[in-house]
Parts: structure tokens; sequence; C-alpha cells
């Protein structure tokens, strides 16, 4: 069982946060995470297999996500394939990560409003 | 398999082996899936492009992390001394023979280098300084002091060598008692 607290792991690398929510909704192998990650980023981020699995990796030596036997639709799939999911410590991680990330994006905004005001009062 | 799924395949080689055995063929597998989506005519040049990159860069990665992973610095003694030896010897010392900072060069140079080859349980960032100021030291050697320079590196690496023998090479930190 992983003691670690979620927030010694943050903020977490962009490659291992893509990971983290491809799996968010469940099981997925390689290439369907690649693809979750191209949906995600709007085609902007195609995780090449050297990335994919140098990440999964690491994620898999930090227990954030396991590899696990099982398969969604056994009869459609090839079996050789391997499937990830998140773990409960992952899960943990990766809402840690989101809440950091949305308090970045609140402390982002107020700044932004307070320049905008800033830089309207000195230009006008 | 296709010729392009070989190529891959044999290009794997650059990652290092322990990662190339648990990853290699779902690497593979992964390179198949996305050349019959995105391959076929320029386009499969457009995929090897992006592969290309992701493999080189990924590589260099997986490369570094295996070469300042404890374990391969400590359970591999003669290995990385001899390579260490042979790398100060031959490259830094007839390079730059004619430094004059012979002083600096033999203190930069030595004393991390024996910690370096003596292994004392540094942590990973303390043992990559320590390279690098053994580098340097040899870079700013001139070719006397080289030659004692590396005479007496080569003795602390067979010095060093037995006593790590004596002590085991896997050595952890004594766990300290709870009263």
């Amino acid at each position: 069982m992983t003691t670690r607290e979620p927030s010694a792991l943050l903020p977490l690398p962009v490659a291992q946060l893509h990971i983290l929510l491809a799996l968010a909704d469940g099981e997925k192998h390689g290439y369907a995470i690649m693809g979750e990650v191209e949906i995600m980023t709007d085609g902007d981020v195609t995780m090449g297999p050297g990335t994919l699995y140098g990440t999964v990796k690491r994620i898999l030596d930090a227990g954030l996500v396991e590899e696990t036997d099982e398969r969604p639709d056994p009869e459609l799939d090839d079996e050789r394939r391997r499937y990830y999911r998140l773990t409960g410590f992952g899960a943990r991680v990766l809402d840690a990560e989101i809440a950091r990330m949305a308090q970045l994006a609140r402390t982002a905004e107020a700044k932004r409003s307070v320049a905008s005001r800033r830089l309207g009062l000195e230009g006008g | 398999m296709t010729l392009s799924e070989r190529t891959y395949q044999a290009l794997l080689v650059v990652y290092p082996a322990d990662h190339r055995r648990a990853y290699g063929e779902p690497m593979v597998q992964l390179f198949r899936d996305r050349m019959r989506r995105d391959g076929g005519g320029l386009q499969s040049l457009v995929v090897w492009v992006q592969v290309g990159f992701d493999l080189a860069a990924s590589a260099f990665k997986e490369r570094m992390e295996a070469i300042m992973a404890y374990e391969n610095w400590t359970s591999r003694w003669w290995e990385t001394s001899v390579v260490l030896l042979a790398v100060n010897s031959v490259v830094f010392g007839f390079l730059f023979a004619n430094s004059e900072n012979l002083g600096w060069g033999i203190a930069a140079g030595f004393v991390p280098g024996v910690l370096l080859l003596a292994g004392l349980g540094m942590r990973n960032s303390q043992r990559a300084g320590a390279t690098i100021f053994l580098i340097v030291g040899s870079v700013a050697s001139s070719i006397a002091w080289w030659v004692i320079y590396t005479v007496v590196l080569a003795l602390v690496i067979v010095v060093g060598g037995f006593w790590r023998g004596k002590i085991g090479p896997n050595r952890t930190e004594p766990e300290i008692a709870v009263p």
C-alpha cells in the first residue's frame, strides 16, 4: 500500500498528466491512450511510442497506474495488448493535480484582471 | 511484419536493454497501430520523422536515467572504472596535455574522482558533479601531471575495487534503531 502524500509528486510532468487523464474513465492500452490524448489536446499532442512507454514506466514505478489483465471486450481485442488503469493513489494524485491547476487558473485569472485594469489605466 | 516495423524494432537497440525487454513489444505494437492509421505514401514519412524525434529524445532520457541509477555505478564497479579511466586517459589526457593549470587540475579532478570511484554512497547529483570535476581535472592537467594523475587514478580503481569487494557493492544505509 502506498503511504506517500499525493502532493509529493506535484506538479506532474505534462506527459504523466495526459496519461492519467486518459485513464481517468477506465483502463486503456497504449494505442487507446495515444488516441485519447490526441482528442483531449485537439490533436496538438501525439505521443510517440518512446514517450508514451517511458512515461508509463515512470507512473508504474510511482504506483500511479497498474497493468491489468481485464479486457473490456476480449472478443474484439488482441490479447497481447497491455492494459493500464489508475490505482487509488493515482486517482488521488490526479485529483490533487487538478485542484492545483484550478487554483493556478484562478490566480492567473485574478492576475490577468489586475493587469488589464492597470494597463487600461496606464493606457488611458 | 512490414519493413517499417522491422526497422523500428531494430532501432530500439538505442534504448537500455532493460527498457527494451520490458516495453519493446508494446512500442512496436504502437508504432504498427500508428502506421496503420496515419501511414501510407508520403504520410509514412511524416510519421517516421515524428517517431524518429520521439525515439531519439526518449532513448536519450532512458539512457541518462540508466547511467545515473545508483545500481549501475556501484554493482558494475569494474566496468564503470575501466570506462572512466579510458575516457580520462585517452581523450582528455592527450587532447589537453599543455594546459598550465596543473594544481587546480589535480585538485579539481582527483579528489572528487577518488570519491566517485570509491562509490561512497553519494547521491546522484553529487556523483554527477564529481564526474564533471573528474573530467575538468583531466582537461586542466599537463602531460606530466596527467601521467601521475592517471597512474594514481588506476591505483584508486584497483584499491577501491578490492575495498568495495570486501564490504559489498550494494550496501544500504544502516537503519536507525528505535528504542
